[in-house]
């Protein structure tokens, strides 16, 4: 931990040093300082822009969870729920929300739903494809056991399939955390195009557009820093709950 | 009465595991199927206890298939769950069923010798409490048929002879028929009250053969000493 944050502190050092040195003008690349100084110069509207941007991370991570278990539960409880959704869930992996973001802003109408739904598309498939994964790798000793005592299936999966899927679970959730970030901003650089102020993303673009450099460096710190929080804080419940079942 | 006939196992791909399996397993006995490696013992488990169907032949249990609860089955890995105490795993079978078990599961692990480590997660245990523990789940319910793979393969020699002496007390006291699955001369010696000896694959039953029903008094005595005299003889008139 100690030799990470030296490490750290090391490489905006060079960085700073590097811009001071070079002479490289802040609107090209700003150093450490006129980045802090940018943030420092308004860091309440930075702070509520970055709790704008969590709100709706967090949203539709919760909304990626539920729709992600009760899908990967579904497949695993019937196999006609897997032919059938199987190929819908590969879609949603691979459309590209920048493409239909628009037309989910247009289609939900509020800003902030659709802003939802979009990350929720982003954030959906790692914790559905690792809860699936999961479910579909419960050792077949335990599933033996369970059907020489007739147990029933929605048995099977409660009480041994959906336990025995947890560490894949949390493991999914963790990525998906991520990229439920990744997905709010991006639903926030469209809606915020279209005129929607609040999140990060549209502190970016407004700094960009002004060619505020130092500001927008700041807002994307901020985005880095809760990335690095939402992944640290993911990372704890699964070491915590893993090395509780394992 | 568990009665076999004719029953084969042809695996797709065309590995045949079981060719016309014949075997009388009467009630109370204590049965060690012997074979070498990849005969089809544990197949022949399987089928038994209703987890695998034979492309050919007949298996009857007292006049059908045995029902749920009837047959207790340890598997060579103590198969416990990880996130459940030692009482809740034994307690499985119970509340599979609507039941709680709690009762039944505390005595059963007092029954092996684990009274006192009933809020136990299994990675708190040894490899051989935990068996111990699946040997407790699978007695738990009073089954009439116990079906064991291997169950001591992995465990020391010393926790490998107390477990078994244990085994041997235990189904004599509930009255159960065992088929117990081994590659262990010594273990067959000190555990059967008959042995099976099955050929290399595709498997099929070579040779039978009875042991007294007393357990032999100890391992250096003359009893157990004919008694694995018996069993090796049986296993290299095969071989």
């Amino acid at each position: 931990m100690r030799q990470a944050a030296l490490s750290f502190a090391l490489s905006l050092a060079l960085w700073q040093g590097l811009v001071w040195g070079l002479g490289v003008p802040a609107y090209l690349l700003p150093g450490p300082v006129a980045i802090v100084r940018a943030f420092a110069a308004d860091w309440a509207g930075m702070l509520r822009a970055l709790l704008a941007t969590l709100s709706v991370a967090g949203a539709a991570l919760l909304l990626a969870t539920l729709l992600g278990v009760v899908l990967a539960v579904a497949m695993a409880a019937s196999r006609w729920a897997e032919a059938a959704l199987r190929p819908w869930t590969v879609i949603l992996q691979v459309t590209p929300v920048v493409a239909i973001a628009p037309l989910i802003v247009v289609w939900v109408g509020d800003p902030f739903a659709a802003m939802t739904v979009c990350a929720t598309v982003v954030a959906f498939f790692p914790v559905f494809s690792s809860t699936a994964a999961g479910l579909a790798a419960t050792p077949p000793e335990w599933l033996e056991l369970f059907r020489l005592q007739g147990a029933r299936r929605w048995q099977e999966v409660l009480w041994l399939r959906l336990p025995a899927a947890l560490p894949y679970f949390l493991s999914g959730l963790r990525i998906s955390g991520g990229l439920a970030l990744v997905g709010a901003v991006v639903a926030e650089f469209v809606t915020g195009a279209g005129g929607v102020a609040s999140g990060l993303a549209f502190r970016i673009l407004e700094a960009g557009y002004r060619l505020q450099i130092p500001r927008m460096f700041a807002a994307l710190a901020l985005l880095a820093v809760a990335g690095l929080a939402v992944n640290a804080a993911l990372g704890a419940v699964e070491r915590r709950i893993t090395a509780k079942l394992v | 009465m568990l009665v076999i006939e004719g029953a084969s196992r042809r695996f797709p791909g065309g590995t045949v595991a079981l060719e016309r399996v014949d075997l009388r397993v009467e009630r109370g006995d204590f049965l060690v199927l012997l074979g070498p490696s990849g005969c089809g013992k544990s197949t022949l488990l399987r089928l038994i206890a209703g987890l695998d169907a034979p492309d050919a032949g007949r298996l009857d249990w007292e006049g059908g298939r045995p029902g749920p609860g009837e047959v207790g089955f340890v598997f060579q890995d103590a198969t416990l769950l990880p996130w459940a105490s030692a009482e809740a795993n034994v307690a499985l079978p119970f509340r599979l069923r609507g039941a709680a078990g709690d009762g039944r599961a505390r005595a059963a692990l007092a029954e092996v010798g684990l009274a006192g480590f009933e809020g136990a997660r299994p990675r708190a245990l040894s490899g051989g409490m935990r068996m111990r523990v699946s040997i407790a789940r699978a007695l738990a319910p009073r089954p009439r048929l116990l079906l064991m793979d291997e169950p001591f393969a992995a465990l020391d020699e010393a926790t490998r002879h107390g477990l078994q002496a244990q085994l041997r007390a235990l189904v004599a006291e509930h009255g159960v028929t065992c088929v117990f699955v081994t590659h262990s001369l010594y273990e067959a010696a000190f555990l059967a009250t008959r042995v099976a000896v099955m050929t290399a694959r595709p498997g099929r039953i070579a040779r039978e053969l009875a042991l007294p029903a007393e357990a032999p008094a100890d391992r250096l005595g003359p009893d157990y000493s004919a008694r694995l005299r018996q069993v090796s003889e049986a296993v290299h008139a095969i071989a």
